[in-house]
């Protein structure tokens, strides 16, 4: 290696939560796998929140998971408490939701980094992406490397001309304390492809020490603790406390007697803010009304005396917030350690990018986490854990791997990215997935592990794993259909449910929404005996199967329709101005977007059922015709 | 006023993080400014702490009553002696510290200390009037009001990073540097050079063949730097050595390094070469070594001490594979070269403030030093002085004969230099007296009468002091007469020489191969502590030459006492003009920096204190 050129297979530029997925999951799908990161003392940061999962984001992070991703494991090992959300609610919306150790978490997920045979992880600022025919072939690193390889993953969060905003204070950095990347984002503009400005703020960072928490409302961890990742065997945690605290008539005050200082309100930062996770004073001014907003405190670390004041997202002046926090019960004397910050930077439509992550105009390149235009540690890492995986599959010529709309959250996610492009940062929600009956968190393995497992990389002994699960679930409807109970039988009458004429099969009494199989196990002992074989897991995804039996056949019924129907391909070069009944917003669209199927076409705003039968019978036509 | 604080502390390096325990352990209210709290106490280069010289510093730190040591000890991977087999000026401990570790040890302690306040933001502006400093203003507008600053930016002023061609700006491991706070200085008069240090490749540990390395495992059998017994289960280091391959292409590449492109300044670490300076300098030596030390449990990172440069990527894989053991090591850090801003040292005074903004002081390596145990001790010392400038108290001012930590500061605000200076156990002509063994003898009844050493501490280290001096006392009284059974243990048994008239156990001790211990034969009861027993020895075997030094030390002591408040040394007959600007700009605290300035004439100096002991006569 004589000159100053050096080769792999692919490069994954950024070590954040999308960076470390796509580096992962290409390397153990036998890849040489080079990730470059400005520091290596930043890999896996979380810069925000000190939190993995919740409604949403904890089902990506359960999906992740079942393909064989990292961010469940590390979270569970990592972990300071643990809850299942939503609990008293339907299936669909319960989600786990943890609280990290920061330092730990990244500490953990540099080692895993490191372990993995074919990655190859290593400090260096990307310059330029190398290109040639439309066809990429490398990276150059500031200090004068030139980095051949075949696929190139970027995931550089918010890292591309990052500015941080602290009232009128305005400095270049893409995380406070670090330098932005600057060159990378004027290389990739060079290639033509279309950015934006997006921002995201955080709240301050409150010394544990002045908090006076006997003021404030403790929320414990859940006992016994769940896990979010299927192979974890136990989670082994003394789990730590949160609290609650609430803005009061002074923080009301405080805010909007300054609100003109903020730089989201005076015009200092045009671009488009996280509307689902708002800033304090987007709260104050969208809801003028509302007396009080509700503030978690959350434990940092076990390292440090860092506590996150979930909720109070700011970027208001730097005295501002000490006197907005102190302003809070339990924190008048509170000593803000990290001031909180917005930070804008550019992002790159991810309308650009084909469903596999793949940009459409430089063939080989991917893009994955907040440069799409997202939010979240769990909205990048799922991204990440995709780009990851197509990547590996497009260098041994194999088909992407089928995450969509009708199998996940991730699915989704990425649908809408690369449907409808972003103009403010997208953030995963329960409403927006169509199927949230069949596509829960308890059974992102049955959903996934198989197609990951196909795809090459998620392992046999997870497939086993799925399999046993899956054997015993059956084995449970089975005993339940099988378990018949008499209307005479003389515990029943102490449910309280309706009476019944002959016999019921468990399960058919277990549709009754009142009813749970802790009541129906008060019936007779060998019920009881004969739930021993099975673990809670099993359990509860079975009761879920067959309470919301109608809704999920119902779902995967429609999801065959459209699997039918997103079957039909559209060709890359296919001419839409061709099609001369289309409407113009219809033609229009399409051409901008242009969508792969017909499913994918189905979902782009504007386009019409017209638009979409004259689109299948030309291409049908065309097919004839070839 | 929530704003006010007794001391202002920017940076939280080494420097920084030493001066704000000592101002908050002194009592001051200490605000603490960092550009990223992430950072605190991070090693940028080297995973050690100690080594000669450095070594003797983290001792003295801890004798006076700072903190480093403690927290090296509570992180350390290994730790050894040494030159063990050697004198013992030159014996000196040496810790490999879990980089992460320590950082997170001296983060904890810091937001534990009830008078340290902990801010994560960058410095901007020093607030003065007329150069007297009242504040400093910070990034987001927020002022903070002070009589004391306490500077300790080490490289990040304008740093820049340099490899092969390439330069840009960048902090240490490509944190941002500061680039506002100079310009504030340069506005108060502050002068301002270019300084640069580098730092090796580091390599990831799974890709290191260590089979036919030799291991340089911990030692057990010593004290670590508080005195205490070392831990078991520590982590080896490794050895291997460059090669006439390695030179080649070196040799052959040297076009490539900043040091021949010219893009970087010349003026770097005299003691700390890179591998390319080695092989300008010595072109004929093949055999370099390097140590592969681990910087964390945490991770598998590698350092490789011995090879810093900072030429072009592509030549430091070729340099790295050419050495045995890392023909087929991953790279995971590049080596790259640092410049960045520093003031001369000689524009402060002792206390390290400086000479033209009152309340300003700095510390570290922004002064001109390499290395994080010089950044420390400039730290205490600063930290203690910006705290006594606060309570309006005389500065706190070290005899040379007391410490490497005074015969450092005075070379540093007396001596111009260009490169970083750097301590070595060559520079303090006491250093048979200013030893590892005995730091707490010297400095911790100064660090108790100052308020930093606990009276636990003091306590201890006085009645080890009495048991040392009783036992010198009686090593000198009891006398051992050459009866035959005694010649028989004397030749026999130790390898020693006979001897004819009863001579003194001091004597016998003077004697290499005889130790303490062997006095159990003759029935003296031998106090049991090997740290008490370690020193002891080494002062009856050196008796002589501590003695000799003696003489030497008072007189240094002097020098130190001539306190100089006002001095005219226009008045002083038969100085040249010259000489009489200079010793103006240097504004002395005592005639004893005076003694160490290079530029002085032979003879200027007995003229200055013959003038001074007239006017003490006059008055």
């Amino acid at each position: 290696m004589q000159s100053n050129l050096q080769t792999y297979e692919t490069i994954v530029i950024g070590a954040g939560h999308a960076g470390v997925e796509a580096a992962l999951a290409s390397a153990r799908m036998g890849i040489k796998t080079l990730c470059l990161t400005i520091s290596l003392d930043k890999v896996a940061l979380m810069p925000c929140n000190p939190s993995i999962g919740g409604p949403a984001k904890g089902h990506i992070v359960r999906e992740i998971d079942a393909l064989g991703g990292q961010m469940g494991l590390t979270i569970d090992k990592t972990m300071l408490q643990i809850r299942t959300l939503n609990q008293k609610r339907g299936p669909a919306v319960q989600a786990l939701r943890a609280q990290a150790d920061k330092i730990l978490y990244q500490l953990e997920m540099k080692r895993v980094l490191e372990s993995e045979k074919n990655l190859f992880l290593r400090q260096g600022i990307v310059c330029e992406i190398l290109e040639k025919n439309n066809k990429i072939y490398g990276v150059k690193i500031l200090d004068g490397l030139t980095i051949q390889a075949k696929n190139v993953i970027i995931t550089t969060g918010t890292f591309l001309n990052g500015k941080c905003h602290i009232g009128q204070a305005i400095f270049s950095a893409g995380r406070i304390g670090e330098p932005p990347a600057t060159h990378l984002s004027d290389s990739l503009k060079s290639l033509g492809f279309r950015s934006g400005r997006l921002k995201t703020g955080t709240p301050p960072r409150v010394q544990a020490s002045s908090i006076d928490f006997s003021k404030l409302e403790i929320q414990g961890g859940d006992e016994p603790t769940p896990k979010f990742s299927f192979i974890t065997d136990k989670t082994n945690i003394k789990q730590l406390n949160c609290w609650i605290t609430h803005t009061t008539n002074k923080t009301r005050q405080v805010i909007t007697k300054n609100m003109h200082l903020s730089p989201m309100y005076n015009g200092q930062v045009d671009a488009t803010g996280a509307r689902y996770c708002p800033s304090i004073e987007d709260k104050f001014s969208r809801f003028p009304d509302k007396p009080s907003h509700i503030c978690y405190l959350e434990p940092e670390s076990r390292w440090n005396q860092e506590i996150y004041i979930q909720g109070m997202s700011t970027s208001l002046p730097h005295e501002v917030q000490i006197e907005m926090i102190q302003s809070l019960p339990g924190l008048d004397q509170a000593i803000i350690l990290r001031p909180g910050y917005a930070v804008e930077y550019d992002y790159f439509n991810p309308i650009d990018l084909y469903p596999s992550l793949e940009s459409k105009k430089l063939e080989n390149l991917y893009f994955a986490g907040q440069i799409n235009g997202t939010s979240g540690y769990e909205e990048a890492a799922g991204q990440g854990l995709i780009a990851g995986i197509n990547s590996a599959l497009k260098l041994s010529n194999k088909e992407a791997i089928k995450i969509n709309r009708e199998n996940s959250y991730i699915g989704v996610l990425i649908h809408d990215l690369v449907t409808k492009g972003t103009k403010e940062p997208y953030r995963m929600f329960t409403s927006l997935v169509e199927h949230r009956t069949w596509i829960r968190h308890d059974n992102a393995d049955h959903r996934l592990t198989k197609l990951s497992y196909d795809a090459g990389l998620a392992s046999q002994s997870r497939l086993l794993l799925l399999n046993k699960k899956r054997e015993n679930i059956l084995k449970l409807h089975t005993f339940l259909e099988d378990f018949m109970i008499n209307s005479s039988h003389e515990k029943f009458s102490l449910i309280d449910t309706k009476s019944f004429h002959g016999r019921k099969s468990l399960k058919s009494l277990l549709k009754r929404p009142e009813i749970t199989l802790s009541s129906l196990s008060t019936l007779e002992d060998k019920i009881i005996n004969s739930l021993k074989d099975f673990n809670n897991e099993e359990i509860t995804e079975t009761i879920t199967e067959i309470k919301y039996e109608g809704y999920i056949n119902k779902q995967r019924n429609i999801i065959k329709q459209r699997e039918k129907m997103s079957s039909i391909p559209i060709p890359k070069d296919f001419d839409f101005n061709k099609i001369k009944a289309l409407s113009n917003e219809g033609r229009s669209k399409l051409e901008y977007i242009r969508p792969i199927n017909i499913q994918q076409a189905s979902l782009i705003s504007g386009i019409r059922q017209s638009d979409l039968a004259l689109l299948a019978r030309s291409i049908h036509k065309k097919k004839e015709s070839s | 006023m929530k704003n006010k604080f007794d001391v202002i502390i920017v940076g939280a390096g080494h420097a920084g993080t030493e001066a704000a325990f000592a101002a908050a352990n002194l009592g001051s209210k200490v605000l603490l400014l960092v550009t990223n709290l992430n950072c605190i106490a991070m090693m940028p280069c080297n995973p050690s702490i100690g080594g000669p010289g450095k070594g003797h510093l983290i001792r003295e730190i801890h004798a006076l009553g700072g903190q480093i040591a403690k927290h090296v000890d509570e992180s350390y991977l290994q730790i050894r002696e040494l030159n063990e087999s050697r004198g013992p000026a030159v014996r000196a401990l040496r810790a490999q510290a879990d980089k992460v570790l320590y950082h997170l040890i001296v983060k904890q302690a810091i937001e534990n200390h009830p008078n340290i306040t902990l801010l994560q933001a960058e410095a901007t502006d020093i607030i003065h009037t007329n150069n007297i400093v009242e504040g400093v203003k910070i990034i987001t507008g927020l002022s903070y009001y002070t009589k004391s600053v306490v500077l300790a930016t080490g490289t990040f002023l304008n740093g820049k990073i340099i490899i092969g061609d390439k330069k840009n700006d960048g902090g240490p491991s490509n944190e941002s540097p500061t680039k506002i706070l100079a310009e504030s200085l340069i506005n108060l008069g502050v002068k301002i050079h270019r300084l640069q240090t580098a730092t090796p490749p580091r390599i990831d540990g799974a890709s290191i063949n260590f089979n036919n390395l030799r291991e340089l495992p911990g030692h057990e059998h010593i004290q670590t730097f508080t005195g205490l017994k070392p831990k078991k289960n520590q982590r080896s280091c490794y050895l291997t050595f460059t090669n006439e391959k390695t030179i080649k292409i070196i040799q052959d590449n040297l076009k490539e390094s900043p040091l021949k492109l010219g893009n970087i300044t010349q003026h770097g670490p005299k003691h700390c070469p890179s591998i390319d300076r080695k092989v300008i300098n010595f072109p004929d030596k093949h055999l370099h070594q390097i140590f592969i030390e681990p910087e964390s449990n945490f991770h598998n990172e590698w350092y490789l001490q011995g090879v810093t440069t900072s030429m072009p990527p592509h030549i430091q894989e070729l340099i790295i594979h050419s050495i045995e053991g890392l023909e087929n090591a991953k790279i995971v850090r590049y080596g790259y070269a640092i410049e960045y801003d520093a003031i001369r040292g000689t524009q402060l005074r002792k206390s390290m403030e400086l000479k033209s903004v009152e309340g300003l002081f700095t510390c570290g390596q922004i002064n001109g030093t390499s290395g994080y145990e010089e950044a420390a001790a400039q730290g205490l010392i600063a930290g203690i002085n910006a705290h006594l400038k606060a309570y309006n108290l005389k500065p706190f001012i070290l005899k040379r004969t007391s410490s490497f930590i005074a015969n450092m500061m005075d070379e540093l605000v007396t001596n111009e230099r260009d490169e970083p200076l750097r301590v070595t156990t060559s520079s303090s002509e006491f250093r048979l007296h200013l030893r590892t063994d005995n730091a707490e003898e010297r400095l911790t009844h100064i660090g108790y009468k100052l308020g930093l050493v606990k009276q636990k501490q003091f306590d201890l280290v006085n009645k080890n002091k009495e048991i040392i001096n009783n036992e010198i006392k009686a090593m000198h009284e009891h006398k051992i007469r050459p009866t035959k059974e005694v010649l028989n243990y004397i030749e026999n048994t130790l390898k020693s020489d006979s001897f004819k008239k009863p001579i003194t156990y001091a004597e016998l001790l003077s004697r290499n191969e005889i130790h303490y211990k062997n006095l159990e034969y003759f029935g003296y009861k031998c106090v049991e502590d090997p740290i008490l027993i370690r020193k002891i020895e080494i002062q009856l075997k050196y008796q002589n030459f501590l003695d000799k030094l003696q003489k030497k030390m008072k007189y240094s002591d002097q020098l130190d006492d001539m306190i100089l408040n006002q001095f005219s040394y226009q008045k002083v007959n038969g100085l040249s003009n010259e000489t009489i600007i200079i010793l103006n700009k240097l504004q002395a605290y005592n005639i004893g920096q005076i003694s160490i300035l290079k530029s002085l004439k032979p003879g200027d100096l007995s003229l200055i204190v013959n003038n001074y002991k007239q006017n003490m006569k006059d008055n």
